[in-house]
């Protein structure tokens, strides 16, 4: 492993100041992992800057040095993209934790990239007002890291995910600019939209340092409907009639048999014993008309579900809103012992094709006799397949084999192989193999291109989203 | 390493999701640095038992944890950092798998030979000179807790004013002489002391006022080693519980009154571990409160303490307010109550100003005045005047 030369970490230091810098060994541990299976390299140092001038001449030495630039907020990717795959530095955004402005009328928030997307949601629903983007990490998760894996969640099927949130930003780029991206109004038609760029790039262009998210009043009043079926297909014929009819659900999730077994103590619902899925559809609206909202698409699962919980009450609401938010974590419980590892998928597919899409995936998990659960966001065709591996070598090989499998699946669906988790160094060959079935590996090459520009001497979270190959 | 394989059996279900750093209030209080959160003490206890590299510094990590369990109430495995924490301080201070902290060494050396923290036992029952106890199996039992608190505020504003270096090898020195702690007796926050006092002098008057009958042993009162347990010095611990239980057992004591919810919580909850059928009741003094408390309908916020709710103790303190005042819960209350900071003080004192700081602002967000329940949350966060125990605001409303 290539070291620092103490001049380099000499320069480094001085323009990052002394006690923005972990130097020792024990301080670096924990930023060998993020949320994900896979392990890191120790970084040689890891850097908390307090602005983006810091950032900008830390970034100026390590791109003229060659020296590699990881990035790092909350920490709870689960590809392996917060982690370094190549010898190098770690920026860690999180002494960046301000909210910066507040205008209600302009409908804008701005933060620093350390801010944590619960603890946002905190301040602005003292205004009445929220910021829809909710990865079920959302407690830990910031600004930073969600916009830059363009984080989804549970409300992305009414609200989209964090790229239709996000007005304006300051980034650093790779080679140690500071620029500013987009603005503080909600349109613009000013050349080439960069902030959409940033959006997703997984810390490869650059480090952001200022974001300028839009916010909406929170909705008036919302009611929840659960319902249970023993059929993939009759969960996607359930929610493409209730958009049909014209309701946008807030949320629609649905979860396997396996997945409501793990949070079932946490639900605290009486569920019918030929469940083999159950859907969950939020709906929103006014006081006035959610009553009759809520009955017209009750009226419309019924058709297919004949067991129907409806609940209104907040405190239930929370606590099995909270329930769904922890199904990865408790499938921890499903574990045969502490070694085994529970790798989370991300495909999405068209909504439509959801049904045989399911059919298909859970065909093949039976075929590699392995176990894997399914949920995922019906709404927007995002399905989570979470695959409980043995981490040893085999183990995982017959893991790289299935999420390949499983991703063509997607893929010939006309779907993609992430959905909302972002490549990072998990999914480059999947991504790799998404864009030669397409025939379009020219994609890729404009996105390396993009890269090149922001990133010239390709210092900038080496090894994720673009698979390289290892010297 | 003894608890190695506890340790290794609760670590390895940790999936790193970083959900208790996000609640660990020593982590922004530490300016991020991973280690000094719940998710890097996971991680780096996890590493020390696989790597036993005593290079490493590792001690300050654990030793910076509040023990407030904060962790504990959102992670998805189910995984306490202070567990870990505890289990580790226990790892170095019995088996130096690191470097034990000087100041840590020194309270175990002064506490096992005075069994009191500052070695004045006759200083800390100054505040009952003039009142009389009834002659009983029901024992008030202080802990120190409101004692100590002045003490502990005058010496960590003389370290501010003195080198760090300095302070460490005079805590070495006094780790290797303790008669020296003695000098400490002249060191103390002079109006907090007054107040601390008057905080003893109210919970005995309330407590009397219900009718409740109980003796108090004065200079003689033993300290619980509740020190000895906070800081990891098991082997020591479980002597000092063991004699103090038969010191108890021979005055025929039956019941204990505790006054704070760090003596409660190591009599109520870590005795028991240590000493075989122990059987004397543990009672809050919130708890045995009978009066018809005036009506003060003031706006109040309350630091609820974590050594009760979020250790799984319950008390009476909240019901009592509840009915006198206007209580507005601060954003993080009940099962997200955040700790004051108070535990760090000794140690890492920067840590625990910067975690009283955020409480106190995010406390005064519901409510101009704060009542505390515990001494260390009161010395923690009275900013102002408008911050008050609940045995001084109770007082009142007699
Ligand atoms: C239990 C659990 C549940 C999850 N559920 C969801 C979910 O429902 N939906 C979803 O979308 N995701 C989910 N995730 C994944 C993850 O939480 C998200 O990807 C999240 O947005 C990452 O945010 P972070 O702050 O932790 O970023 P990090 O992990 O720190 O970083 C993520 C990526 O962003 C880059 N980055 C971080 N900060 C910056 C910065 N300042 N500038 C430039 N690049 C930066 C990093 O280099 C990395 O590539 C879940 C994760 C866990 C552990
Ligand atoms: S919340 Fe639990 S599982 Fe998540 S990082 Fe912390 S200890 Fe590990
Ligand atoms: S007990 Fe408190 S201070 Fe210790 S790791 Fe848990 S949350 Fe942090």
């Amino acid at each position: 492993m290539k070291t620092l030369s103490s001049d380099i970490i000499k320069k480094i230091v001085d323009v990052a100041g002394k006690n923005n810098v972990l130097f020792t060994k024990e301080e670096k541990i924990p930023y060998k992992n993020d949320a994900s299976y896979i392990q890191g390299l120790l970084p040689e140092l890891v850097i908390m800057p307090e602005n983006a001038d810091q950032i900008a001449s830390v970034l100026k030495i390590c791109s003229s040095n060659g020296v590699n630039v990881t990035v790092r907020s909350g920490g709870t990717a689960l590809t392996g993209s917060s982690v370094l795959q190549y010898p190098g530095i770690l920026i860690n955004t999180m002494k960046m934790d301000k909210i910066l402005d507040l205008n209600l009328s302009s409908r804008y928030v701005v933060c620093q990239p350390g801010v944590r997307l619960d603890k946002l949601n905190e301040y602005l629903k003292k205004y009445n007002f929220f910021y829809p983007p909710d990865p079920a990490s959302s407690r830990a998760s910031t600004v930073g890291g969600s916009i830059s894996t363009n984080a989804g969640g549970l409300r992305a099927v009414k609200y989209g995910a964090t790229k239709e949130w996000v007005l304006g930003a300051e980034f650093v780029t790779g080679n140690g600019n500071i620029i500013t991206t987009g603005e503080y109004t909600l349109k613009r038609s000013a050349g080439y939209d960069i902030t959409a760029l940033l959006i997703g790039s997984e810390g490869t262009l650059g480090v952001l340092t200022k974001a300028i998210l839009k916010i909406e009043p929170l909705p008036e009043e919302s009611g929840r409907i659960l319902s249970f079926f023993r059929d993939i297909s009759e969960v996607g014929m359930a929610i493409s009639d209730v958009k049909n009819a014209g309701i946008t659900p807030l949320i629609a999730e649905f979860m396997d048999l396996q997945t409501v077994d793990s949070i079932r103590d946490r639900m605290n619902i009486d569920i019918p014993e030929y469940t083999q899925f159950l859907l969950m559809i939020d709906i929103d609206s006014t006081k006035k008309s959610l009553n009759d909202k809520m009955i017209q698409a009750e009226e419309i699962i019924k058709k297919y579900s004949s067991d129907i919980i409806v609940i209104t009450d907040k405190g239930k609401m929370d606590e099995i809103y909270n329930a769904r938010k922890g199904a990865y974590s408790s499938l921890l419980k499903q574990r045969e012992n502490d070694k085994q590892i529970v790798i989370i998928g991300d495909l999405i597919v068209p909504a439509s094709e959801l049904p045989d899409t399911m059919k298909e995936i859970r065909r093949k998990i039976d075929e590699h006799k392995i176990k894997a659960t399914l949920f995922g966001h019906i709404g927007d065709g995002n399905i989570h397949a979470n695959i409980f591996a043995e981490n040893t070598v085999d183990g995982m090989k017959i893991v790289d084999e299935l999420q390949m499998e499983i991703a063509r699946i997607a893929i010939s669906h006309r779907g993609c192989v992430s959905a909302e988790h972002g490549i990072g160094t998990e999914k480059n060959i999947l991504l790799y193999e998404e864009y030669r079935k397409k025939n379009s590996l020219y994609t890729l090459e404009l996105m390396k291109n993009i890269k090149n520009v922001f990133d010239p001497e390709n210092i900038m979270n080496r090894g994720k989203i673009f698979y390289e190959k290892q010297d | 390493m003894k608890n190695r394989i506890e340790i290794e059996s609760i670590v390895n279900k940790c999936i790193k999701c970083g959900f208790c750093e996000s609640v660990c209030p020593t982590l922004p209080a530490a300016d991020y640095n991973s280690i000094m959160g719940a998710r890097g003490r996971i991680l780096l206890a996890q590493f020390a038992i696989n790597n036993e590299d005593q290079s490493l510094k590792i001690s300050d990590s654990f030793y910076s944890c509040l023990d407030c369990f904060a962790c504990v109430q959102v992670c998805p495995a189910g995984i306490n950092a202070g567990q870990v924490s505890e289990l580790m301080k226990e790892g170095i201070a019995d088996e130096k798998i690191a470097r034990v902290n000087p100041v840590a060494e020194m309270i175990k050396n002064v506490v096992v030979k005075y069994k009191n923290p500052l070695g004045i036992p006759e200083e800390c029952s100054k505040w009952a000179e003039n009142i009389e106890f009834s002659v009983s199996e029901t024992l008030l039992l202080t802990g120190d807790m409101y004692q100590l608190m002045p003490y502990t505020r005058y010496i960590n504003k003389l370290r501010k004013h003195t080198n760090q270096t300095l302070f460490m090898a005079f805590s070495w020195l006094i780790g290797k002489m303790p008669f020296l702690i003695k000098l400490s007796r002249h060191f103390y926050d002079k109006k907090l002391k007054l107040e601390m006092e008057s905080s003893l002098r109210n919970i005995v008057s309330m407590l009397q006022r219900s009718e409740v009958k109980f003796n108090y042993l004065r200079e003689d009162e033993p300290y619980p080693g509740t020190f000895l347990y906070d800081l990891g010095y098991m082997n020591e611990f479980k002597e000092y519980a063991g004699n103090l239980y038969r010191y108890l057992k021979s005055k025929n004591v039956k019941r204990i009154i505790c006054v704070d919810p760090h003596t409660y919580d190591v009599l109520k909850n870590k005795y028991p571990d240590v000493i075989e059928n122990f059987d004397l009741d543990i009672v809050y003094y919130t708890d045995l409160l009978n009066l018809n408390f005036k009506k003060s309908g003031e706006k109040i916020t309350v630091q609820e303490p974590c050594h009760m709710v979020l250790h799984g103790n319950t008390y009476r303190a909240m019901d009592i307010l509840n009915t006198v005042a206007d209580v507005k819960l601060p954003a993080n209350s009940g099962k997200s109550t955040m700790c004051c900071g108070g535990p760090d003080e000794l140690l890492f004192p920067e840590i625990s100003e910067n975690v009283s700081i955020e409480r106190y602002r995010n406390l005064k967000n519901s409510s101009n005045k704060i009542v505390t329940i515990c001494p260390l949350c009161y010395n923690s966060l009275s900013y102002d005047d408008n911050v008050q125990d609940f045995s001084n605001f109770m007082k009142n409303l007699m």
